[in-house]
């Protein structure tokens, strides 16, 4: 005894081993209430991770929708940018989309006017030239205003410019000559550029007050001041002078109307441009900060500079060496032309037919479902047991161009997967109709197999599949955005999408073991979702073979979002990587 | 598996305490068996470590015991005195036993762990868990012959 108690565990381990105490009742309903729950919870998690995702995706696609409605629109007319087509080139210093000037082109401004001689210099040398005296100003003087250094070194840089712009050089032999326009008194004139329109103001129409005035000597002497100064003579008969207003007035009444350019004379000008025609152009972009004022006076055979105005009380320029030399505008058809420059036809929304077929490298995804995978029913044992086959996908694709450079593709496709699955053993369950069949499980769904040869199964037995396989097609829908880039007859087209793919068939073949020979029987799989949803991404490219007809490949990954089955041991997830391969119709 | 959890706990209640917790975690992880070994002993581990995780949890609430077990009682002559005592007399005792001393026991003479690992199962040390096995031996030898003399009382007045 005393032996015995001293080895008191082999007395409890052999006690109690034995020792079969039933667990009370209602343990398992306690157990079955709280799996449940607990079901019940995590349906609702799944829930509400799904609803979230929607919701991600619906604020994606109504964001691309009005991006697309209110942002990516064609470009519209933009006078500036009229004027430069017609002038041929882009030398204003002035971005035609945005309006602004530059610092940099400000300072090459600068540096094109830099140590050449002014207007008067100019002037001074022509007359010269002809031999003839400079008329004396009759005009008043102008009183400077105090401006600051920049405005200074804007004015310096920019007053009265080089030799371009007296490079007719025929000011003197015209000097005597007086040119007036007077097109109406010192009032200024408001062209309503504000609407993005070109505004042509011609002399002596009424409602327009405008008066250009030029006086040579006084531009000379008033070599710093802010003021603008278009000169531009021939040696026929013409006279031509632009006497700006000082960009302190023009700044300020730019500052002060903001769509507004105004351009005022303050100077009594005594050389008077008569028998030609003048047209006063000033434009002004809205929808920029900047404005720009380009002044062109014009005649045939005559340069026209324009007067530029950038950011109130920043730059004021006038172009005189390159400008001068390319805005010349020959007659007034001209000017009309570019009035009525073609206003940009509306989109027309392209639609084309692509059909296509693809090889595919079909891939899957495996979850083991918390509730039913269990021993030999899981995600490890299908990994093991299963291997993807042969897939292929075919289709017709419409395109239709939202804009010049997005595409909304929509469409048919049909989806065809195969799986192998290794040999096994397969057991015989209950089913509804209270026989028993053959249970035959892999990774996409369930089916049922009943031997045509043999007795039929008990529960509990069992038979040896030799090899099997499952399909399962699908048809899609897919709904894609994409972005197209063109170089010549070659596009590249990325491209992101969604697609609801619908279940046309899923079926299994199995080669069952059995003492009458290898049988082979065709079941339906069961346990398959109606249709699951994937999302694409894929970079396409065309070769344009002629206007209506194009071929393209294009590689696409198709990652499922949702699972394919239900209700099964192992949720699965059908991925494609398809190279997409067709041929494309504009219609 | 009712059993085990009746070992490891204090009553019948906190048994079928750990039984469902222990079966809600067995259908939670289901998949995570991977048909090594026998799913019993799987379950088992399943809900000793359910026994163990609630243990840790009221470990600061386990009153200290502190028991009187310098007086070596005298071994009965009598060798029936074991054989007389019921398996659930002896479950009784094993469930009586101070919360440190049962996981040790348990652990020990029940599921065959090393003192090493019941250490760490239990974040104590070795020598601790010697210890404590040591104790709970001696515990459950006296509680026997107390029982024992109990019997002979009985015996006597019936």
């Amino acid at each position: 005894m005393k032996k015995n108690l001293q080895d008191i565990d082999k007395i409890f381990k052999d006690a109690l081993d034995e020792h079969l105490e039933p667990a009370p009742p209602g343990v398992w309903d306690t157990i079955n209430n709280d799996l449940d729950k607990k079901q019940a919870f995590h349906f609702k998690e799944k829930y509400f991770r799904l609803r979230r995702l929607a919701l991600a995706l619906l604020l994606f696609v109504f964001s691309g929708v009005a991006y697309l409605l209110y942002f990516v629109k064609p470009a519209k007319n933009n006078p500036v940018t009229q004027n430069h087509t017609v002038a041929g080139k882009n030398n204003t210093g002035t971005d035609a989309s945005s309006g602004s000037v530059t610092n940099k082109e400000t300072v090459a401004n600068k540096e094109t006017v830099a140590g050449k001689e002014v207007i008067a210099n100019k002037v001074a040398s022509s007359n010269n030239e002809n031999k003839t005296e400079p008329v004396v100003s009759d005009a008043p003087h102008v009183t400077e205003k105090p401006i600051n250094k920049k405005e200074n070194s804007a004015a310096d840089a920019n007053d009265l410019t080089g030799e371009n712009t007296l490079k007719t050089s025929t000011v003197a032999a015209n000097k005597k000559a007086s040119a007036k326009i007077n097109a109406a008194a010192n009032t200024q004139p408001d062209t309503h550029a504000s609407n993005n329109k070109l505004a042509v103001i011609e002399k002596g129409k009424a409602g327009n007050q405008f008066s250009i005035r030029a006086n040579s000597q006084q531009l000379a002497s008033e070599k710093n001041s802010k003021r603008k100064l278009i000169l531009q003579q021939n040696g026929a008969a013409s006279h031509q002078m632009i006497a700006a207003n000082t960009k302190d007035h023009i700044t300020k009444g730019l500052a002060k109307k903001g769509d507004h350019n105004y351009l005022q004379d303050n100077q009594n000008v005594n050389t008077t441009v008569s028998g030609v025609n003048r047209q006063l152009v000033t434009t002004n972009n809205k929808n920029s900060q900047a404005s720009l004022l380009g002044a062109y006076l014009y005649q045939p055979s005559l340069l026209i500079a324009p007067i530029e105005y950038a950011t109130p009380g920043d730059v004021t320029r006038i172009d005189g060496s390159g400008l001068l030399s390319e805005h010349i505008i020959q007659n007034d058809s001209l000017l009309k032309a570019l009035a009525a420059l073609p206003k940009k036809t509306p989109y027309r929304h392209a639609v084309s037919l692509m059909a296509f077929a693809s090889p595919n490298h079909s891939f899957t995804r495996l979850e083991n479902d918390d509730l039913l995978a269990g021993p030999g029913r899981n995600k490890n044992a299908a990994e093991r047991e299963e291997h993807q086959g042969a897939s292929y996908s075919a289709g017709i694709l419409i395109n239709y161009g939202l804009t010049k450079s997005i595409i909304l593709q929509s469409g048919v496709v049909f989806s065809s997967a195969k799986t192998i699955i290794s040999p096994k053993t397969i057991y015989a369950r209950p089913v509804n109709n209270g026989h028993a069949q053959y249970e035959f499980n892999c990774s996409s769904g369930y089916s049922y197999i009943t031997p045509k040869t043999g007795p039929s199964p008990a529960v509990g037995d069992s038979i040896k599949v030799m090899g099997s396989s499952s399909s399962i097609s699908y048809i899609g829908v897919p709904l894609s955005l994409n972005y197209v880039w063109q170089r010549g007859r070659f596009l590249l087209k990325p491209g992101i999408g969604l697609s609801v793919n619908f279940l046309t068939s899923g079926k299994s073949e199995t080669r069952l073991g059995s003492w009458a020979g290898n049988e082979k029987e065709t079941s339906v799989i069961a346990g398959l979702k109606t249709a699951y949803v994937d999302g694409s991404i894929g970079l396409g490219a065309e070769w344009m073979i002629n206007r209506k007809i194009s071929v393209g490949i294009r590689p696409l990954l198709r990652m499922a979002l949702s699972s394919i089955n239900k209700d099964t041991p192992v949720k699965m997830y059908q991925n494609y990587l398809s190279w997409e391969t067709g041929i494309k119709i504009n219609l | 598996m009712y059993n085990v959890c009746l070992r490891f706990s204090r009553s019948g209640h906190e048994a079928e305490e750990i039984l469902q917790e222990g079966f809600i975690k067995v259908f939670s992880a289901l998949h995570q068996y991977r048909d090594e070994g026998s799913f019993e002993g799987w379950v088992r581990k399943i809900m000793v470590n359910t026994a163990l995780q609630r243990y840790r949890k009221r470990a600061s609430m386990h009153a200290v015991v502190s028991l009187d077990l310098t007086e070596e009682l005298p071994v009965p002559e009598e060798d029936d005195v074991v054989t007389r005592l019921t398996a659930k007399e002896l479950l009784g005792m094993v469930q009586e036993l101070p919360p440190a001393y049962r996981m040790v026991f348990n652990l020990y003479v029940f599921e065959g762990y090393q003192h090493k690992e019941i250490a760490s199962l239990l974040s104590i040390s070795e020598g601790t868990s010697k210890s404590n096995l040591h104790d709970a031996r001696r515990w459950l030898r006296d509680k026997i012959l107390r029982e024992g003399k109990i019997d002979n009382l009985k015996k006597l007045y019936s």
